[in-house]
């Protein structure tokens, strides 16, 4: 690895790695794992992918829809994924909403709308790279998209009563 | 990719949604989840791996079917091959025994039957045909008598006197 490949995958771990493992977390109980495993191919890929970090995203798809299918036909799954779901975000208390109420909520919505507002807002994907990544249309990903913050708007405002005043 | 959001673009987010959207976007995901480090190692190590072309994986094993059928197929072919038809070979004019004979007079004078040298034999048939003729000697002082008798000696052994008496005899006399 030269030094273009090394400044490449450091600005790629740097910019990517944390909301490469949150989208891979959406499926499967170890996204460290399924990260690893993407950036590793990335790095034996000759050539290298036109873009990346789109290439990325696929792949860490890919293989964390893979790897849920997996784990559903084991029985510690269960405990598993709920072991690891509230570490999804650092919490902080300049946080505007707490972290793991927000979790809950997440988890609360369909896979479609909850994969459109991760890769919207924790990794800053358009709605057409959304589509691109998806296989669906860019209105679909946007549907999609508001249907899930308009549900957690829902579950917030009935959890939270007294920050529902605070978020209209 | 980008990581800002393209507030340009056509999909807006309701002005009801935007709250529930700021308060999530203020979440940051965990950084510390990946060993960094040892993904750089791994990394590293893994872009100077050699790539394993997924047709070389099946390059070996189709090659060996391949020269397998080819060698089934020549087995079969080998043995189910049709026997050659039965030609009518012409007889031999010429009997065996005269075979022999042509081969014998035809046969290069240095491969003549071995055992006996070629000066040998020339004086054994000097000696023979000397013998044969009149000039008979027996190794003995008495030659005439043996002569007058007149019977060839086939086997008649000569020594030097019994030559010279037989040379004075054959050179005529002035």
């Amino acid at each position: 690895m030269d030094d273009v490949d090394a400044k490449f995958l450091s600005r790629l771990l740097d910019q990517h790695s944390a909301s490469l493992v949150l989208y891979a977390q959406q499926w499967c109980g170890s996204p460290e794992d399924v990260v690893q495993e993407a950036i590793l191919r990335l790095m034996r890929q000759q050539p290298q992918p036109e873009n990346a970090v789109a290439w990325l995203y696929r792949v860490v798809r890919n293989q964390a829809i893979d790897a849920s299918r997996a784990a559903g036909r084991r029985t510690h799954y269960e405990q598993l994924a709920s072991s690891n779901r509230r570490s999804w975000f650092t919490s902080t208390v300049e946080n505007a909403i707490d972290a793991t109420a927000a979790v809950e909520m997440l988890e609360l919505l369909p896979i479609e709308q909850r994969e459109a507002i991760v890769l919207r807002m924790w990794s800053g994907l358009s709605f057409e790279e959304i589509a691109e990544l998806t296989g669906k249309s860019t209105s679909t990903a946007h549907r999609r998209y508001l249907a899930g913050l308009a549900a957690l708007r829902k579950h917030w405002s009935t959890a939270c009563p007294n920050q529902e005043s605070q978020t209209e | 990719m980008n990581h800002e959001p393209d507030e340009q673009q056509p999909w807006q987010t309701p002005a009801e949604l935007q709250a529930i959207e700021l308060q999530l976007r203020s979440l940051e995901p965990r950084t510390d989840r990946l060993d960094r480090e040892r993904l750089i190692f791994l990394a590293g190590k893994a872009s100077v791996e050699v790539v394993e072309l997924p047709t070389a994986r099946w390059a070996w094993p189709a090659s060996l079917a391949a020269m397998t059928a080819l060698a089934a197929t020549l087995l079969v072919m080998l043995i189910n091959v049709p026997a050659p038809a039965p030609t009518n070979l012409p007889s031999p004019e010429k009997s065996f025994a005269e075979i022999r004979q042509d081969l014998a007079e035809h046969r290069p004078s240095h491969q003549k039957p071995r055992g006996i040298s070629t000066a040998t034999i020339f004086h054994a048939e000097e000696l023979e045909s000397l013998l044969n003729g009149k000039h008979a000697v027996v190794a003995s002082n008495d030659i005439q008598a043996l002569s007058s008798e007149g019977s060839p000696l086939r086997h008649a052994i000569l020594t030097s006197s019994s030559w010279g008496k037989l040379i004075d005899e054959s050179i005529p006399a002035n």
